[in-house]
């Protein structure tokens, strides 16, 4: 007898000694049921797709190993070679560098974009503008050429008398056009998520610093300033993966760095695959570093749980009027 | 010195073409507590932004005890003051906000001995203890190190008005602190601000709790389409001499 037909049969039983069944506490046929184990939901599409993930994987598994060309031992030689390491610091010290630069400038420019002064606002606009126009590896080899352009730099009043002046070539070395060139835009591309990070602060954040007796500038630096990092942290975090991996660009300017380093092994013996993997094997490692840092920054300012994010949106429900200035 | 803490003189606000807060005086005595009630878009909370210039009325001057707000009267014109002087006012007065706006990357504590220790630069220990009075005070003392997004709305609220006490000032506004509140902790806020009341603080509170200004208020104000309709003692609520439209109002809300 099939299921559907019991469960009929059962039911219509059920409804002549309904009453009954209330009266004396006789268990239910939705008791018994109630009282089954459960059954496993069955995911044979799932379970297909997953063999033939694995048969994939061990396909590519079997083809870095059994691939002679890729040379794992000499890969492993070259790993902690000591060109290759000063590198690694080459690449961390850019990126550190060209980060904060890029994030100090970018906080000016943010607030000079938000500010009412059109003059103020159009030069961070165009400074954007133009940083984000430029390809990184074309503003790289200018910075890096800046002495043909301005063979020297001079300090003093701007339209007047020169106190100090110095070779380009001299001042900028090519480690420290990496830094600039790299900042430098970075700074276009940071300021516009401050900028929006610090419109994400609720503007009652602002009223309720001025009632305290803050100054603007006060209220920016306390208040808003730090709420808005905090909401700009996983972009930040984004970017400065980014600019780790961007210091490969430096070996167009022959700075040192982890790229570069390889590249002047592997240009003497040939060996381009392993010490491409030993490259390969720095910038994950490095990346999951930071990676790793981000997630603790992250836990230490309690992001990413529900209850901070929503107060940082604002701690009024919806449609009370975050600034309580739209009830008017 | 007159007892007149506050006086606020021909305020106008306007947003683009429509007027908001028309030509409001108000004048607020020590250790008075005044309510402005009326519906929703009389220009109640706007009038008492104008009172600490989070909003710029286009017309119409503050004065804080016979001391031009925000301004200095440079022969016969209006001059907006130093920052620095300005905000030396505002922290004259403190604001209790409808949505607390408490700090949220900030313990209970620090929101309350922030003004304290980076405007007035009252030292750490000095400033720590006066919050924690003040905190003792609104009753959540035990919350001292908890964020505001592990309080209650309110706890956040009474953080608010510790926060709104600690420069100990002349007078404290409020713009509807118990509307973003769920009803059973309406209650809570009240008391706080029944406590206030009584402490001879003197306030300005826009509400809605009819009830409530009825108990704590010695004078009522009440508002509509940016105007004053009628204003009064506490009495004036249970007498004739309540305008039609005022009379309309309370009961609606009642």
């Amino acid at each position: 007898m099939s299921e559907k037909a019991t469960i009929r049969l059962l039911s219509a039983a059920r409804r002549t000694r309904h009453d009954a069944s209330e009266t004396s506490g006789e268990p239910s046929r939705g008791h018994e049921l109630a009282g089954l184990a459960r059954g496993a939901v069955p995911h044979r599409g799932r379970q297909i797709a997953s063999v033939f993930t694995l048969l994939i994987v061990a396909f590519i598994v079997q083809g870095l190993a059994r691939n002679g060309a890729f040379e794992w031992s000499t890969a492993g030689d070259y790993l902690f070679n000591p060109r290759v390491l000063s590198g690694v610091v080459v690449a961390l010290e850019v990126t550190a560098m060209a980060m904060i630069l890029g994030l100090v400038l970018a906080v000016v420019l943010a607030n000079m974009r938000l500010s009412p002064n059109r003059v103020l606002a159009a030069a961070s606009r165009t400074y954007v503008w133009f940083f984000r126009s430029i390809p990184t590896i074309v503003l790289l080899i200018l910075v890096y050429n800046l002495a043909l352009l301005y063979p020297q730099i001079s300090f003093g009043i701007p339209f007047g008398p020169e106190f100090v002046t110095i070779g380009t070539a001299h001042l900028i070395s090519p480690l420290a056009a990496g830094v600039l060139a790299f900042g430098l835009q970075q700074a276009a591309f940071t300021s516009e998520m401050i900028r929006a990070a610090i419109l994400a602060v609720p503007p009652g954040q602002r009223e309720a610093a001025t009632t305290i007796g803050m100054t603007p500038f006060q209220a920016a630096w306390h208040i808003v300033l730090p709420q808005a990092f905090r909401i700009a942290i996983p972009p930040l975090s984004n970017d400065t993966i980014n600019m780790l991996k961007a210091t490969s660009l430096l070996s167009v300017i022959a700075v040192s760095d982890i790229t570069y380093s390889v590249e002047q092994i592997y240009a003497v013996d040939y060996r381009v695959i392993p010490l491409l993997m030993v490259a390969c094997a720095w910038y994950a490692a490095l990346v999951t570093l930071l990676t790793i840092a981000q997630s603790l920054i992250e836990r230490r300012l309690k992001l990413g749980k529900r209850p901070v994010l929503g107060q940082l949106s604002g701690t009024a429900p919806i449609g009370s009027g975050v600034a309580g200035g739209l009830d008017v | 010195m007159n007892d007149i803490v506050l006086e606020a003189v021909g305020i106008t606000k306007r947003f683009g073409s429509q007027t908001v807060v028309d030509d409001v005086s108000l004048k607020v005595r020590r250790g008075e507590v005044v309510c402005i009630l009326g519906p929703s878009g009389a220009g109640k909370s706007t009038f008492l932004r104008c009172l600490n210039l989070l909003e710029t009325p286009e017309q119409g001057v503050v004065l804080l005890e016979d001391e031009l707000v925000g301004y200095r009267n440079d022969k016969g014109v209006l001059r907006p003051l130093g920052r620095h002087r300005s905000s030396r006012q505002l922290q004259q007065m403190g604001m209790v906000f409808q949505s607390f706006n408490l700090f949220p990357h900030m313990t209970a504590l620090q929101n309350v001995t922030l003004g304290l220790t980076r405007v007035s630069k009252v030292g750490k220990a000095e400033a720590g203890k006066r919050g924690m009075e003040l905190l003792v005070r609104v009753g959540i003392a035990e919350k001292a190190n908890a964020r505001p997004a592990e309080l209650s709305g309110g706890q956040q609220q009474r953080v608010a008005i510790a926060r709104a006490l600690a420069h100990r000032p002349k007078l404290i506004l409020f713009d509807e602190p118990t509307s973003a509140l769920d009803p059973e902790m309406v209650g809570e806020v009240l008391d706080v601000m029944r406590g206030l009341a009584e402490d001879g603080t003197t306030m300005i509170i826009v509400t809605h709790e009819v009830g409530f200004a009825r108990e704590v208020a010695d004078r009522f104000v009440f508002m509509e389409q940016g105007r004053v309709i009628d204003e009064g003692s506490s009495e004036l609520l249970r007498s004739d001499n309540l305008s039609a439209r005022a009379r309309q109002f309370l009961a609606k809300v009642l």
